[in-house]
């Protein structure tokens, strides 16, 4: 760019600060930007995807193969009765609701890192892309040869819409490989022609160009940042149905509130064992129960 | 009191077998807690704010997933504590605890 402005007899003094320093400062500027706006490392992302893709498997897989919730909650609604009964059965079925929950809501994390790896990678390549465009364009004006209708390939604002429009379910994430969200950004790119036939025109394209291409980046980035905003709030509304409750004192044979009719086999008459269940309670809380507080253990030698 | 039966006997070793198997449920879930955890990204010099903006909204989700998958976690044990405690005390009224 320097060349073909000395080429056109101009300054090229970009930052109007005439001196000997010029080229140095427009290195420095381009990699000042590339500092600022290609920070998120693809590679670095691609290695999240995967690693919180397996966590996502994990959870669902590997948290409970043989089943023991469903069996517990079956068991108990087989053959036992009463309010810590249905208490018990609740919990165990929102221990399975957190499961799927868990399992669905990290592989929405999985896509927002796959919706930034598309982003940074596409825009990268448009930036590199027009710098290229723009160079080949400097030298054909410092020759003399005008522009020859060089394009690039310019990453417009509708590229993280297109990608969640193309995924029809977290489910989805689990067997797509980062790389396909590339895939998924269609018209987003366009190809744009490199502005300008004589030098300032042309200097005045790149900037302009390169000032949208960044406007468009940090639009692309808001919108997965408003995306998982809609996720995070989702997933806040399920919190009543997919977290376990705390145990309830009625199904706590520590509280005074439990009682044998609260959890009760089903072949028994409550009342006929509630007072020795009752008395049988209090001796075992007498025997189990610790001394409170960290004086009162010290005392006791534990 | 009639005696509580064999019927019952059975039940409450089934519920003693559930309440030791639980806590394992609760470990393998905790297991990629540590995975969610790790991601929250640090900001780094030069940054522009929509790039900080955008890491700090997924470390704030993984953390949350992280965060609800202890919770679960923690309150599996607990319901298998309480099933064990109730089947202590169901062993004794059966003169077996």
């Amino acid at each position: 760019m320097i060349a073909m402005l000395r080429a056109d007899g101009l300054d090229p003094d970009i930052v109007g600060v005439p001196d000997q320093e010029d080229s140095d400062v427009l290195a420095k500027s381009i990699e000042v930007d590339a500092e600022q706006y290609m920070s998120m490392n693809p590679e670095r992302l691609a290695e999240e995807y995967d690693e919180i893709r397996r966590a996502a498997s994990n959870t669902k897989r590997l948290t409970d193969p043989d089943d023991v919730v469903g069996s517990t909650k079956t068991e108990i609604e087989a053959w036992w009765t009463g309010t810590a009964s249905v208490a018990f059965c609740d919990q165990l079925t929102a221990v399975e609701s957190c499961i799927d929950a868990q399992h669905e809501y990290t592989l929405y994390a999985a896509q927002a890192v796959g919706m930034m790896f598309a982003v940074n990678v596409k825009f990268r390549a448009s930036c590199v892309d027009l710098m290229e465009s723009t160079a080949d364009v400097c030298d054909s004006v410092a020759r003399k040869l005008g522009n020859t209708g060089t394009r690039w390939s310019e990453v417009g604002l509708h590229l993280i819409g297109n990608v969640i429009g193309a995924i029809r379910s977290p489910a989805s994430i689990a067997d797509l490989a980062i790389t396909e969200f590339l895939g998924m950004i269609g018209k987003a790119v366009e190809s744009k022609p490199v502005d300008g036939a004589e030098a300032i025109p042309v200097v005045a394209g790149y900037n302009s160009a390169r000032d949208r291409l960044f406007a468009s980046y940090e639009d692309n980035l808001g919108q997965i940042g408003d995306w998982l905003a809609g996720i995070r709030s989702e997933y806040s509304d399920l919190a009543t149905t997919t977290i376990p409750e705390p145990v309830p004192r009625i199904a706590d044979v520590d509280s005074p509130d439990f009682r044998y009719g609260n959890f009760v086999y089903s072949g028994h008459h409550a009342a006929d064992y509630a007072p020795e269940v009752e008395r049988e309670r209090r001796k075992y809380v007498d025997e189990t129960s610790k001394p409170d507080g960290v004086i009162a253990q010290r005392l006791g030698g534990s | 009191m009639p005696p509580p039966g064999q019927g019952f006997a059975t039940q409450v070793s089934e519920i003693e077998r559930h309440a030791r198997e639980l806590p394992s449920v609760a470990d393998r879930l905790r297991g990629p807690i540590a995975v969610l955890t790790e991601h929250t990204a640090t900001p780094r010099p030069l940054q522009i704010e929509a790039v900080s903006a955008v890491e700090r909204a997924y470390g704030t989700f993984t953390d949350e997933l992280a965060n609800r998958q202890r919770i679960a976690s923690d309150r599996i044990v607990a319901t298998a504590e309480a099933l064990h405690d109730i089947a202590a005390v169901y062993r004794r009224v059966d003169g077996q605890g």
